[in-house]
């Protein structure tokens, strides 16, 4: 049983992670769609809890998939999922990397650049909705999400601060009003 | 070589012990994300590069899948030290997140038994879908994007975000076809 869920974890985040164009931030719909939806492993406020964990951490985002491996299957699971996470990108990046110290940056890279820009910024918004839909299930969520975002739009406060309060804001709502 | 010369040198390639401590230091920083912290650390503090040439190096790595910030220790580290530079540089960056993380799964396991926890959490949980979607507002004003990139952002957000589109298709199908439509497009 055990042995499975590390397999899965060391299929699925390989792949997930060589297909996370724009990033950690980017992987949020299939992270939900294989978690939640295909494999059943957590229920959407699980998933949710856990994204929102992986963004508190220190550290690269994608730790988050690192979490996931823990929660399933303890520190070997942590180990399993973070190496898939990183060994087969950072491969890529190695090869990458030598090409471009050997042959410049080619003419095509540009293209490559101009294509896939849009596709990481629709990846990054779809995140964000499936996020959204994963985690406000009140007024009071929706407001959290709406003002975190414009606060980031708009202002250069550290978005920390802005989880921190929302998370104290949360609890003290559910303590003065039991059941909303 | 003269002392002065054999001093810029040794201060322009930076050691091994160098590179995981300047990671590591990044990774203990970057709460909800490393991008600023890693620049600031390579360009301002460190001066292992100059703005410009940061800003080539990391264009490169947001074109790669996958975290950037690995990537770009990948890339850096190779440049100076080969695969033991790319080695030291991923870890000094993963160590300290890989106890935190552990640290807080531990911690969640216990507390999460108390609902006003989850709850607590589940509160964080609504910004931070917040902060994904300043994330892609601000990458999207950076990008400036011409008509046919925002058509191809908004049928991916549709595709992906609305109908759910596995992402390894949406990669497949709208990858290789905006790629090729921009490279025919530049070159007529």
């Amino acid at each position: 049983m055990k042995g499975d869920v590390l397999l899965r974890i060391a299929i699925d985040f390989s792949i997930l992670s060589l297909v996370a164009i724009g990033g950690a931030n980017a992987i949020a719909p299939e992270m939900h769609r294989q978690l939640v939806d295909v494999l059943g492993w957590m229920n959407d406020s699980e998933f949710a809890n856990l994204f929102a964990l992986g963004q508190v951490a220190p550290g690269p985002n994608i730790m988050v998939l690192s979490l996931v491996g823990w929660k399933m299957a303890g520190v070997a699971g942590l180990i399993v999922a973070t190496l898939a996470a990183l060994v087969p990108t950072c491969a890529l990046a190695w090869i990458t990397g030598r090409f471009v110290a050997r042959y410049g940056r080619a003419a095509w890279f540009d293209s490559v650049k101009a294509g896939l820009t849009p596709i990481a910024i629709g990846l990054v918004l779809s995140s964000s909705l499936v996020m959204a839909r994963a985690a406000d299930h009140n007024a009071l969520g929706y407001v959290a999400t709406a003002a975190t975002a414009a606060l980031v739009i708009f202002t250069g406060v550290n978005p920390i601060y802005a989880l921190g309060a929302f998370a104290l804001t949360a609890a003290l709502a559910a303590t003065i009003w039991p059941g909303v | 070589m003269s002392d002065a010369e054999a001093g810029a040198k040794a201060s322009e390639t930076p050691t091994l012990l160098d590179m995981f401590l300047g990671w590591a230091w990044v990774g203990m920083m970057g709460f909800g994300g490393v991008t600023a912290w890693a620049r600031r650390m390579v360009v301002e503090d460190r001066r292992w590069l100059d703005d410009r040439e940061y800003a080539a190096l990391l264009g490169i790595c947001q074109v790669l899948p996958g975290p950037n910030t690995p990537n770009l220790c990948v890339v850096l580290g190779q440049r100076y030290a080969g695969f033991a530079g790319a080695f030291v540089s991923v870890a000094g960056l993963m160590v300290v997140p890989l106890l935190a993380v552990l640290a807080i799964g531990i911690a969640y396991d216990y507390l999460s038994a108390a609902q006003l926890v989850r709850i607590a959490v589940g509160g964080a949980a609504s910004a931070a879908a917040g902060l994904v979607f300043a994330a892609g507002v601000k990458m999207a004003r950076g990008a400036r994007l011409d008509p046919v990139q925002a058509g191809v952002c908004a049928a991916v957000f549709v595709s992906v975000g609305v109908f759910r589109m596995p992402l390894l298709w949406a990669v497949l199908i709208f990858g290789p076809a905006s790629i090729a439509f921009f490279h025919f497009r530049r070159r007529p």
